[in-house]
C-alpha cells in the first residue's frame, strides 16, 4: 500500500538509508525561483524547510526582512500624507488598501461619496483585481514551469494594469483616491476604450483557459497538492480566495457590502477540495467575474456623465474609532483606525491578509514534496509588503 | 444583530466585569466589549469552548497604547467575526501599566491554544507594544530584529515620538 504521494508505508526514505534522515534547505528571497513566485509582488519572504528526501517534513516561514515601518510612519503623519504608505502594503491590488483605508477615514469624518467616486472606486477595485489575480496566475504558471501559460499570465496582466492606469489617471502606487472622492474623474478615453480593452483581456482570459486550465500537465501538477479543508482554514484567519477554494462561500463584497457592491450582479465562486487546482480555477473565475463587474460600473459611470467626482472639502476626522474590512484580491483586508481628533491617527492598524497565509502556509504543506512549495506559496499569493508592513 | 451573541455575552457579563455596547462597523452591526485583561482568557473560553457558544472567528489582534493618557494602559483588541457574517464582535481588554514591579512587562494571557490565528499576532503585538503574553508558544521577534525597542509604545521612555510634517 502506497500513500497518495507515491511511497510505500513503513519504506524508509532514500536519505535515511543513506545516513542524512532529514535536511534544512533555505528556500530564500534571492533564489530564483523565490524571485519570481513572491518578490513578484514586492516580497522578501524566506522559507526554512526541513525535508526528507524531496518531503516536507516541517516548515518555517521568515517574515519581517521588508519591515517599512508602516504603522509608526503613518501615526507621525495627517490623515492626508499617510496615503502613499497606505499604497505601498501593496502593488497591482493597492487600490484595494487604498479604498479600505478612505472609506475608515471618511467614516469618522462623515463623508457622503458622490455617486461617481463611488463607482469609480469599484471600477478601480475590479480591475486591479483582475491585474492582481494574473499576477498570482503568472508566479504560478512560472513555479511549475509552464512557460506558455506564464506568457499569457504575464500579457493579461500588464492589460489589466494598462486598463487600469487609464481609469485611474495613475499607475499602482501613484494614488488614484484622495479622501473624499477620486484624485482624477474617469477619463473619457477609458469610457470610449473599454470594450477594446475587454476585448482583449477575454482574450487572453480564454487563451489562458487553454494553456493552462487546459492542460493536463497543469492539472495533474496542482490536483491534491496542499490541501486547506474549511475548519483548518478558519481557524488560522485564511480569507479570500483560499477559503472560497476550501468550500467557503465568503466574499465581504456580498456578505457585507461596502460602495456600491449590493447593486452589482456577481456569483462567488467555490471550490470543495481546497487545493492547488481549487486555488487556481477560483482565481480564474474570479477574473471573469470581476470583468462583468467593471463591465456594470462602466455602463453606470457612462450614463452618469461629468459631474462631482469629491466632495467639496472633507470635513474634520472626529475622535473616535472606526473599522472596515475590505474584500481586497489577497482576501480581507481592514482597517482599524483610533483618532483623538487630533488631525492625525491615533492608531492605525491594518490587517494584512497575507499574513495570515503566510502562517497557514506550514498546515498546508507539511507532507507535501519540495517542488509542491512554491506554485503553493504563488496560489496564496503572498504580498510582501503586506506581510511585512 | 446576532441575538444569540448578545445574549450569550450578558450571560457571561453575569460572571465578569464587561460592558458591552452596539457600534457600527462600515456596513454592518458590531458589539464593542470592554473588559479587564485579567478576564480575557474566561471570556474567550466561555464564547469558543462552552457548549452551545456561538461560533466565532479570530479576524484580527492589535493593542492601542494608551499609557501617554490620564488613566495610562493597554489596550489589546480582538476582533471577531461570528456565524452571522454580518455581525463582527470587537473586545478592549485593558491592561494597566502603573503599580506594576520595575522591570516587567505588562502581561495578558496568550490565546494561542484556544485561536491558532492569533500565534503571530501576539508575537507582533509583543515586539511592538512592549507587553508579554502569558503561555505563548513563541515570543520569538517577528517583524523587528531581537533588540529593538518596541516602536510604537507610548508614553515614558517610548520611541514613538511622532511629529507632524516629517520629511516622509
Amino acid at each position: 500500500m502506497s500513500d497518495a504521494r507515491g511511497r510505500a508505508a513503513g519504506a524508509r526514505s532514500l536519505s535515511a538509508r543513506l545516513g542524512f534522515p532529514e535536511t534544512t534547505l533555505e528556500v530564500g528571497p534571492l533564489h530564483p525561483a523565490v524571485q519570481r513566485v513572491v518578490t513578484a509582488s514586492g516580497g522578501a519572504t524566506s522559507f526554512l524547510v526541513d525535508l526528507d528526501d524531496d518531503r516536507i517534513q516541517a516548515l518555517e516561514v521568515d517574515i519581517g526582512l521588508g519591515h517599512r515601518g508602516f504603522e509608526f510612519e503613518v501615526e507621525s503623519r495627517d490623515w492626508v500624507a499617510a496615503l502613499p504608505y497606505v499604497s505601498r502594503l501593496g502593488w497591482a491590488g493597492s487600490v484595494h488598501a487604498e479604498t479600505a483605508y478612505c472609506l475608515t477615514v471618511e467614516s469618522l469624518a462623515g463623508v457622503a461619496l458622490p455617486d461617481r467616486a463611488i463607482w469609480h472606486r469599484m471600477l478601480l477595485c475590479e480591475l486591479a483585481r483582475v491585474a492582481d489575480h494574473f499576477v498570482r496566475l503568472g508566479a504560478t504558471m512560472a513555479a511549475i514551469g509552464l512557460r506558455d501559460a506564464e506568457n499569457v499570465a504575464s500579457a493579461a496582466e500588464e492589460r489589466a494594469l494598462g486598463a487600469l492606469r487609464l481609469a485611474a489617471g495613475a499607475g499602482p502606487l501613484e494614488g488614484a483616491l484622495c479622501l473624499g472622492g477620486m484624485r482624477t474623474p474617469l477619463s473619457d478615453d477609458f469610457l470610449a476604450g473599454w470594450p477594446v480593452w475587454r476585448k482583449h483581456l477575454d482574450e487572453e482570459l480564454a487563451r489562458f483557459d487553454r494553456v493552462a486550465v487546459g492542460n493536463p500537465s497543469c492539472l495533474r501538477r496542482l490536483r491534491g497538492v496542499a490541501k486547506l479543508d474549511a475548519s483548518t482554514a478558519e481557524a488560522w484567519g485564511v480569507t479570500g480566495v483560499a477559503l472560497r477554494a476550501a468550500g467557503v462561500a465568503r466574499d465581504l463584497r456580498r456578505d457585507r457590502p461596502l460602495l456600491a457592491y449590493g447593486a452589482l450582479d456577481f456569483q462567488v465562486p467555490v471550490g470543495s477540495e481546497g487545493d492547488d487546482l481549487d486555488r487556481l480555477l477560483v482565481v480564474v473565475e474570479e477574473v471573469r467575474q470581476s470583468l462583468g463587474m467593471v463591465d456594470q460600473c462602466h455602463k453606470l459611470l457612462s450614463s452618469l456623465g461629468p459631474g462631482d467626482y469629491r466632495v467639496g472639502a472633507m470635513g474634520e476626522v472626529a475622535r473616535g474609532e472606526s473599522v472596515t474590512d475590505f474584500e481586497a484580491s489577497t482576501g480581507m483586508l481592514s482597517f482599524f483606525i483610533v483618532s483623538d481628533g487630533s488631525g492625525r491617527p491615533r492608531r492605525i492598524r491594518c490587517r494584512p491578509p497575507s499574513f495570515f497565509h503566510a502562517q497557514a502556509l506550514p498546515a498546508m504543506l507539511v507532507g507535501e514534496r519540495l517542488s509542491d512549495l512554491l506554485p503553493s506559496v504563488a496560489l496564496m499569493h503572498l504580498v510582501g509588503p503586506e506581510i511585512d508592513r | 444583530m446576532s441575538r444569540s451573541l448578545s445574549d450569550w455575552l450578558r450571560r457571561l457579563g453575569a460572571d465578569l466585569d464587561l460592558e458591552f455596547v452596539s457600534v457600527s462597523e462600515g456596513s454592518c452591526e458590531a458589539l464593542r466589549v470592554s473588559l479587564p485583561g485579567s478576564q480575557i482568557r474566561a471570556l474567550l473560553e466561555g464564547l469558543i469552548a462552552a457548549d452551545g457558544a456561538p461560533s466565532i472567528r479570530l479576524l484580527d489582534l492589535t493593542v492601542v497604547d494608551r499609557r501617554d493618557e490620564v488613566n495610562p494602559r493597554l489596550e489589546v483588541v480582538y476582533r471577531f467575526e461570528t456565524e452571522e457574517p454580518s455581525t463582527t464582535l470587537r473586545v478592549h481588554a485593558s491592561l494597566a501599566t502603573e503599580g506594576g514591579e520595575q522591570g516587567t512587562l505588562p502581561e495578558i494571557d496568550s490565546v494561542f491554544r484556544l485561536l491558532p490565528a492569533a500565534g503571530w499576532l501576539e508575537r507582533e503585538a509583543s515586539e511592538f507594544f512592549g507587553l508579554h503574553f502569558r503561555g505563548a508558544v513563541s515570543a520569538a521577534p517577528l517583524l523587528l530584529g531581537p533588540d529593538v525597542a518596541p516602536p510604537l509604545q507610548r508614553g515614558g521612555d517610548a520611541a514613538h515620538v511622532p511629529s507632524l510634517g516629517g520629511d516622509g
